[in-house]
């Protein structure tokens, strides 16, 4: 990750990024890179808070177009999770998802809530790499290629990371609860 | 229903008052327009850090300066007298603050008097700061009064602090 971003970062564009449009197109995919994460709504907007104050302090240091915003933005939320499990590692237990979706939000059906608490379940358990390009794409909606910048991994690989993971979560979410 | 939508269609849309407050919150103008200069201002904040270490050389070279340290640092009292070493002016400086007890200063004769004096009495000598240095050491006539093994110590810790002055008479 960092040896892409850096070799981006040292040669800043000119042209300048609009910070307000930027924050429209991933506000949401942040909050949902959370939600995977931690599978709670209130957890994910607070850290999507914090990505956003830390983002927004530091951008008169950036220097650089949409697609290093990108890469930049998402390696300080990946930093906030981190930061976040480390001091919290308590995890979304398979026995409480249906307490926690009776307390989330009411316009959702408890079934689809009980099914994203399994689906987090199962994310929370998952290996990092796995688990994080899994919240990357299905969460915050990265492309392959902006994945694969973000973790130094080939796309190739990311794809088929993908792949075998996405089977193996399916397979979990098919057996009966 | 495709390969990974048991996937996707967990995504949601974030509250938008929570949209709406995040983004007036990380875009109000700063409080401490100080700091957020200094954070956003690598030169000055250099050119502060630099500030910072030369006040802080000088603070040191100030504290450790040998005039400071010969008044931090008594020798050895002799009638109420504290005497310390001034390396700067190469020889002894008073330390203390009993001023009142040196009587008379003129040239290099300095009176020293084992009673207090009163303030009132040597409205010229009070306040100085009195220093007694190598060009003054030797003219230094001690009155009788001072005892003879006292004399001695005084001779001793001067030539220890500064070897054996060239003219001394005592």
């Amino acid at each position: 990750m960092s040896i892409v971003l850096s070799l981006k970062a040292s040669t800043p564009s000119t042209e300048a990024i609009d910070w307000n449009a930027q924050y429209k197109e991933h506000i949401g995919r942040v909050f949902n890179f959370f939600r995977y994460r931690t599978g709670n709504d209130q957890v994910a907007q607070d850290l999507t808070a914090t990505v956003f104050e830390k983002a927004w302090k530091r951008r008169n240091q950036f220097r650089g177009d949409e697609q290093v915003f990108v890469g930049w933005l998402y390696a300080i939320a990946r930093n906030v999770a981190n930061d976040y499990f480390r001091k919290q590692p308590l995890l979304v237990a398979i026995e409480s998802v249906s307490e926690v979706a009776a307390a989330e939000n009411v316009s959702d059906t408890v079934a689809q809530q009980i099914e994203f608490g399994r689906l987090v379940h199962f994310i929370q358990r998952l290996p990092e790499r796995e688990r994080e390009i899994i919240t990357l794409k299905y969460g915050a909606d990265l492309t392959n290629r902006q994945i694969a910048q973000q973790l130094s991994l080939s796309e190739s690989n990311v794809g088929s990371i993908l792949h075998r993971t996405i089977r193996k979560l399916r397979a979990q979410m098919e057996q009966a609860p | 229903m495709s390969d990974d939508n048991f996937l996707k269609k967990h995504r949601k849309r974030p509250d938008p008052e929570f949209v709406e407050t995040l983004f007036q919150d990380i875009n109000q103008p700063r409080r401490n327009k100080l700091t957020h200069f200094l954070r956003n201002s690598p030169r000055w904040r250099l050119a502060l850090v630099g500030v910072s270490i030369i006040v802080i050389l000088f603070a040191l070279s100030f504290i450790f300066s040998p005039s400071v340290r010969a008044a931090c640092t008594k020798l050895f009292s002799l009638n109420g007298i504290e005497f310390g070493a001034d390396e700067a002016l190469g020889g002894l400086s008073v330390v203390s603050d009993w001023s009142d007890a040196i009587i008379k200063q003129k040239d290099e004769i300095i009176v020293f008097k084992t009673e207090s004096v009163m303030p009132s009495s040597l409205p010229s000598l009070i306040g100085n700061k009195i220093k007694i240095t190598s060009k003054v050491l030797p003219e230094i006539k001690i009155p009788p009064f001072f005892k003879r093994s006292e004399v001695s110590k005084l001779k001793t810790q001067l030539d220890k602090s500064f070897g054996t002055p060239r003219k001394r008479s005592v």
